[in-house]
């Protein structure tokens, strides 16, 4: 049996219901130091009696238990199993497996840190999405309330460059001014029916 | 045919220019009354309809002092329903353009740099 728990890659050790370690594997001895024949609330936790969240108890139960440990001294957390082991004598020992678990905690942090940070950023997009959205409203709004203004103008000039076009007292200079005025006033009004209709405010132009 | 016509519009230039051009059509004679706000366009509406000179057509801009044209739309229609009124504006496709005609406007003549346009359309209006 000991042969099996020295070829694992995680930690092992056994105690006895009086807290004496009984066994620790290599990782553990490489961990924690030899604790072999050592109190275990000693070796593990620097402590002069059982811990308060001790298992053994439940162990000694009969009952298979599993729990995440931070160590402080050694800045590691580990999963922990313990579970009942039934010498031939009768007697029950507490089995404890460590798993150290450190990088996969520290990649869970790392992880919960950069979803944090990517809502952050999501929000902050769907803020300037907003205030995008806001101003092409305001920017469209301009255009079109412009537009409108404009034609009441528009019909104006349209109206008396043709009634002035009318005349018979124009010199050829003045007859073609006028009908300068008129073809840039139909000119003005085709760009604001241009603006009305949003032509210059659609996505492909951009 | 005689068509009695009422523009009911601020701006002082087109009460200057609708006459003339209504003038120039070869088929029909128009008299043009004239109110520079929403709220003499109602007072002379009411006169015209009790001197027995009904309006043939109203030509009633939007956006005008005192009172616009879609309060004075529905004050013409709430004491004549049969009032043919027609909005005259820039405004077409808006918003108040859309309160005008629920307050009882038939239809939009649009402001345009083209009075032959403009009169083709209010004569087109007459002929319904």
């Amino acid at each position: 049996m000991n042969q099996i728990f020295e070829s694992m890659v995680d930690g092992v050790y056994m105690v006895s219901k009086d807290y004496k370690i009984e066994f620790m594997n290599k990782v553990l001895i490489n961990e924690f130091g030899d604790g072999i024949g050592g109190i275990c609330y000693d070796v593990f936790h620097n402590r002069d009696e059982p811990c308060p969240n001790c298992k053994i108890a439940d162990v000694l139960k009969r009952k298979v238990v599993g729990w995440e440990w931070y160590s402080r001294r050694m800045n590691k957390t580990y999963d922990l199993i313990e579970t009942p082991m039934r010498h031939v004598d009768g007697t029950i020992s507490k089995l404890t497996i460590f798993r150290d678990v450190t990088k996969r905690k520290r990649a869970e942090e790392q992880l919960k840190l950069l979803a944090r940070s990517l809502q952050e950023h999501v929000e902050m997009l769907e803020d300037s999405k907003e205030q995008i959205t806001r101003a092409y409203s305001l920017i469209e709004h301009f255009l079109k309330e412009t537009s409108h203004r404009i034609i009441t103008p528009v019909t104006v000039i349209g109206g008396y460059a043709e009634l002035m076009l009318e005349s018979r007292n124009l010199d050829d200079k003045q007859r073609e001014m006028l009908m300068t005025i008129r073809e840039r006033n139909n000119e003005v009004q085709k760009l604001t029916g241009d603006a009305l209709a949003g032509s210059y405010l659609k996505e492909e132009e951009y | 045919m005689d068509y009695i016509i009422l523009l009911v519009d601020d701006e002082e230039q087109f009460h200057t220019l609708l006459p003339h051009y209504l003038m120039k059509h070869k088929q029909h004679a128009f008299s043009v009354h004239s109110a520079r706000h929403g709220k003499a366009g109602v007072e002379q509406y009411s006169k015209l309809a009790n001197g027995s000179e009904k309006p043939d057509l109203v030509l009633m801009d939007i956006k005008m002092p005192v009172m616009n044209g879609v309060e004075a739309t529905r004050r013409i229609t709430d004491n004549d329903p049969a009032a043919n009124i027609y909005l005259f504006t820039a405004y077409a496709g808006t918003e108040v353009e859309r309160n005008a005609l629920d307050a009882g406007a038939k239809g939009t003549i649009c402001k345009s740099a083209d009075w032959t346009r403009i009169v083709e359309d209010i004569v087109n209006v007459l002929e319904l």
